[in-house]
């Protein structure tokens, strides 16, 4: 039981499956939408090679940051 | 989606357009394993201005198809400076939120006056000469206004230019020609091109984020 915490139930339950959704894979990158994942591809493939142990999972999100109000 | 900043690590790379959020100095983007675009976002290194004429050239299968990005872009700049520069004055001393380019014409008559007048006030100062440590000048302003509008108008640009320069190659061109013409265009489109190519690797802003992203990894 959280206390002291502005979390909702549905966020905490939410926030737990991602848990276990992203301890399960051993590297990934998230994007914002899948039109970036090319883009962020190219940049990754130049750099990766030797450094990560496995290929990463590309992961595209609609929205990662904060909500900003500007 | 915020709750996956706190998971940023070498095994959890969270890779963002940078929207206004780096002109504005917040915080999370200096977060370590976040990486950032420093220009608005990836349109606008689509729109990178040295690689648009061969976008045009390519597409229309002409090789001295010309429009004078240079020019534009001069004259584009100047007044999405004085736009972009207004946008974040007024949402750091009124918290009016920073709009999209929609209202950019509009503003165009009175835009430089505006600024000419905002230029005597001590804060408006500070901010210029803080965004221009940022890297932010009258000469790459188009890097940093929302990239949509920008690949929109970039489209809009080529697409009129283009016109009568590929109906002139149709029409110089057999019937057999045309066929493989028509078939070349529908694998060549400007929004496909304009996503493809790499011209933005040279691009200083693409440079410190490559290198980013190396020091990231170790």
């Amino acid at each position: 039981m959280r206390s002291g915490t502005a979390f909702t139930l549905d966020e905490d339950v939410q926030r737990m499956r991602d848990e276990i959704f992203l301890l399960r894979l051993e590297h990934a990158v998230l994007v914002e939408g899948k039109s970036d994942e090319p883009f962020w591809k190219h940049l990754w493939d130049k750099i990766l090679p030797g450094r990560l142990k496995y290929t990463p999972t590309y992961i595209f999100l609609r929205r990662i940051r904060p909500a900003k109000r500007h | 989606m915020h709750y996956f900043l706190p998971y940023a690590s070498r095994d959890l790379l969270i890779c963002l357009d940078s929207d206004y959020d780096y002109l504005l100095e917040i915080p999370f983007l200096s977060q370590p394993f976040i990486l950032h675009t420093y220009v608005h976002s990836i349109e606008n290194f689509q729109c990178y201005e040295p690689a648009l004429l061969e976008v045009l050239r390519i597409g229309t299968g002409n090789e001295t198809a010309y429009f004078d990005f240079e020019t534009f872009f001069e004259k584009y700049n100047r007044f999405a400076y004085c736009w972009l520069t207004l946008h974040i004055y007024q949402y750091q001393t009124t918290g009016a939120p920073i709009r999209d380019t929609a209202d950019f014409v509009t503003m165009v008559s009175n835009l430089e006056e505006t600024f000419v007048n905002l230029e005597a006030i001590p804060a408006f100062q500070d901010l210029l000469q803080r965004l221009s440590s940022l890297g932010l000048n009258e000469q790459n302003t188009y890097l940093f206004v929302p990239g949509h509008d920008l690949k929109r108008i970039i489209l809009s640009i080529i697409k009129t230019v283009a016109e009568p320069i590929i109906r002139q190659e149709f029409a110089q061109r057999t019937p057999e020609q045309r066929a493989v013409y028509q078939q070349y265009q529908r694998q060549h489109t400007f929004e496909a091109l304009l996503g493809s190519h790499h011209r933005f690797e040279e691009c200083d802003f693409y440079v410190r984020l490559f290198s980013d992203a190396v020091i990231t990894l170790g």
